[in-house]
């Protein structure tokens, strides 16, 4: 993957930096995501785990030992009145 | 080497925010053990909230010292913690709450925190599109804010490493070694640790630790959980708690908007994630800010609140084993009273000097019934 690739677009972040903290001792995902943010964005890691994945193979880490982030709900975008309810513009 | 070697159980803001402390004051012995990776508990599933907004004199002091650790972190560690002092703006909904804000607001004042009543029309200028329907009046104080939370553990695991503190993710305590009336040594996944002192700074899970050398703690995890929407134009330039629901909510610098409630007081067994948290929560937000209705949620999770029986944290030694220092009990606050309270905890273990703000908070107290309770616990 070259240097500057984007593993990650919510978050703008790359391919090197990603490598650079998995040298600093962040070797499995989660704590990759509570460094940069991964996976919190718009996505939800959609578009950046694949990514993140690979570049820890590359560096030695056994795939037995890669696991993924726990996804949050509700999984797809959902309007705040749906949970409540209620239509857009109607009150208690 | 100088001091004991000294095992902190819970690589949380508390356990780092003391290694540090203890460091800076020259002990070189220093192990803090995480069960998890960093960033897995409640350090990391936290609000970020931090205010001198309090009801206690106790408590407004160790917090206006900690809102001054919060602003010169940075300095202090070279690692940008992302602190916003965007304000905190509490909501009365009750003659009796608005009587609260007043005494509140009063002994603020005496101690040198420029907090202030607001009225709804200067409320009203301060958050545009708020509901006001209900609210009496106000209470502000611009230089409470919040704070990112992974950047905060992120930055303490930095400096602890800096001056020699073994920071170990991934080692999970099993059973603490016991020799006459004294802690030799921790027991864990990945082997035994040798230790003169150990502190237990496992927030909601600290008497699973006590348990395993006999003392029994009172405190009980309670679940609460938070949201985070879609992100958009900046609108709100504030943090709100509604006194009528106990909710947090403010915008993030990224634009998203954030809201942390809890469901139900007592002990909980887990944090997963609740349709019945977003039905609330929903609803409590569209209330204050009917543009929430069209508002998507991007994402949702739960944490413990660390709870005592008199909302007061447990902060000491324990009469035996005589080497077994508590610092738990944070009633979900901890984010926010760590960094001032550590400095104390340090000065106690490492000067011997016991601060009258942390005298009062050993265990023992609730054998004579607790302290008087905090009344601005919220979330």
């Amino acid at each position: 993957m070259p240097r500057k690739t984007i593993v990650c677009r919510c978050e703008d972040v790359t391919a090197d930096e990603i490598r650079a903290s998995i040298a600093h001792g962040l070797r499995d995902i989660e704590s990759l995501k509570r460094f940069h943010a991964l996976g919190t964005g718009p996505c939800q890691g959609k578009m950046c785990l694949v990514n993140l994945a690979r570049l820890l193979l590359e560096a030695g880490i056994p795939a037995a030992e890669i696991k993924p982030i726990v996804s949050r709900p509700p999984g797809a975008w959902t309007p705040l009145a749906a949970f409540a309810g209620r239509k857009a513009g109607e009150r208690s | 080497m100088t001091g004991p070697r000294t095992i902190i159980i819970g690589g949380g803001i508390v356990g780092l925010s003391l290694a540090w402390n203890l460091a800076r004051r020259g002990w070189t012995d220093v192990t803090v053990l995480e069960r998890d990776h960093l960033n897995a508990g409640a350090s990391a599933r936290c609000g970020g909230g931090v205010r001198e907004q309090w009801s206690s004199a106790d408590n407004i002091r160790i917090m206006k010292r900690s809102v001054r650790l919060f602003e010169s972190f940075p300095q202090d560690t070279g690692f940008n913690n992302w602190f916003r002092q965007c304000g905190y703006l509490f909501l009365a909904y009750s003659d009796e709450q608005a009587a609260l804000f007043e005494a509140n607001v009063k002994l603020q004042h005496e101690n040198g925190v420029a907090s202030r009543l607001m009225s709804p029309p200067a409320i009203q200028r301060l958050v545009p599109e708020i509901n006001l329907d209900g609210i009496v009046v106000g209470a502000f104080h611009q230089r409470d804010g919040v704070c990112f939370p992974f950047a905060m553990v992120w930055g303490y695991a930095k400096v602890c490493r800096e001056l020699g503190v073994r920071v170990l993710p991934g080692h999970e305590v099993v059973g603490l070694e016991m020799r006459g009336r004294k802690l030799t040594g921790v027991a864990t996944n990945r082997g035994a640790f040798a230790a003169d002192l150990v502190v237990n700074a496992a927030a909601a899970w600290s008497p699973r630790i006590g348990e395993m050398c006999g003392v029994a703690l009172p405190n009980h995890p309670e679940k609460h959980e938070a949201l985070v929407t879609e992100a958009l134009h900046p609108f709100l330039s504030t943090c709100l708690v509604p006194m009528n629901s106990g909710m947090y909510a403010a915008q993030t610098m990224r634009g998203e908007l954030y809201a942390c409630v809890g469901l139900q007081k007592g002990p909980a067994a887990d944090y997963d994630p609740s349709f019945a948290f977003m039905r609330k929560v929903s609803r409590l937000l569209i209330d204050l800010l009917p543009r929430a209705a069209g508002v998507k949620a991007l994402r949702q999770w739960g944490g413990f609140y660390d709870i005592t029986p008199d909302t007061n944290p447990i902060i000491g030694y324990v009469a035996e084993p005589g080497n077994f220092y508590q610092f738990h009990g944070l009633m979900g606050h901890g984010f926010m009273f760590a960094p001032a309270l550590s400095e104390l905890v340090a000065d106690h273990l490492a000067g011997g000097k016991l601060d009258p703000d942390i005298a009062n908070y050993g265990v023992e107290r609730f054998a004579r019934g607790g302290l008087e309770a905090e009344k601005l616990i919220i979330g």
